[in-house]
């Protein structure tokens, strides 16, 4: 039986469903809700809090108040060597750092916007879990903050490092060279192609090669004829 | 050109199915084999041009001349016809799905 009357129309069948396949995928695809994305989580720490016995730091949570959605906002107390995790509470207002000489803690209402004790940083953190592309191997990221400075009206804390710690339990620390930008971790997702990259890459490259099946076995059937 | 993504899909088989007509009017000749390389040719040729098509005529031309170039060449190995044939094949096929995309995107 001739071998090209079987291979042709296969080759056929196989790519027009291919074909068809690709061409269903943005259509399938569109019904979906945020797919490939994981759950991360993510909280930090201030690293040298010993260095400054006489103060106590805060961090706030601003959350949806339960009438008329007005926001209210609190704050914590940070313990020594704790990993601050801020829970699904995020309502736009990002957690501040705060810093509070322990004697003053008693003073007046923490929470107090206008309670004077209470120093800001002016350093924001983020909330506690947040999404990333399910092929990233990351599986907790942790900041370490740093005290530069605190005096009575102002006080200095910086991002000095970022731990990742990936999927198969092996961690990496990162220091920061931007207090803006976290170090990207070495590790990085294999990111899938999109449906656009796929018609524009993959279609071309799956025909071009068929196409050179086709030509290379009708060229070796011709070659065996002669 | 910036189309959105659903549209796409749609946009090469209506080109595909545009040419195919084209080549089969003019071969009169092994429907599927011809459906087969034509959906090939365009699988080729066509993600190409929609990517480096922005706007204008003038590139709308000059992006159909490269695809009329390589179309031509394609069926010629394809369909095992003749460079001229495949040239006029390539041509009219072309100047099809052109003329019925200028004449949509005035719509």
């Amino acid at each position: 039986m001739n071998s090209r009357k079987i291979v042709e129309p296969a080759i056929s069948v196989i790519f027009l469903m291919w074909f068809v396949l690709i061409l269903s995928a943005p259509i399938v695809s569109a019904d979906l809700i945020v797919p490939g994305q994981k759950s991360v989580s993510y909280c930090f720490e201030i690293s040298n809090m010993a260095d400054f016995p006489d103060y106590s730091f805060l961090t706030s949570i601003t959350y949806q108040g339960s009438y008329e959605g007005a926001n209210i906002t609190k704050r914590v107390v940070i313990k020594s060597g704790e990993c601050v995790v801020l829970y699904g509470i995020y309502t736009g207002y990002p957690p501040e750092i705060y810093a509070i000489k322990t004697a003053d803690m008693s003073k007046e209402n923490i929470d107090s916007q206008s309670n004077p004790y209470v120093i800001p940083s002016g350093l924001h953190m983020m909330r506690g879990i947040y999404t990333l592309i399910d092929t990233d191997p990351t599986k907790s990221i942790k900041d370490y903050l740093e005290i530069v400075s605190i005096t009575s009206d102002k006080f200095e804390i910086a991002k000095s490092k970022v731990l990742y710690t990936y999927e198969d339990g092996t961690t990496e620390e990162k220091t920061y060279t931007d207090q803006n930008v976290r170090p990207a971790p070495s590790r990085a997702p294999i990111i899938p192609l999109s449906t656009h990259e796929l018609l524009y890459l993959g279609v071309p490259a799956a025909a071009l090669m068929i196409i050179s099946i086709i030509l290379v076995l009708r060229k070796s059937r011709k070659g065996k004829t002669q | 050109m910036q189309m959105p993504l659903s549209q796409l899909p749609l946009v090469l088989l209506v080109t595909i199915a545009i040419e195919y007509l084209v080549i089969i009017a003019m071969l009169r000749k092994e429907p599927l084999k011809v459906l087969l390389y034509a959906t090939l040719v365009n699988c080729i040729t066509w993600p190409p041009a929609m990517f480096f098509y922005t706007g204008g005529m003038l590139q709308l031309f000059f992006i159909e001349a490269i695809v009329f170039i390589v179309e031509s060449v394609l069926l010629k190995y394809l369909l095992q016809i003749k460079m001229r044939k495949a040239f006029m094949l390539s041509l009219v096929a072309n100047a099809a799905t052109a003329l019925l995309g200028v004449a949509l995107s005035m719509i």
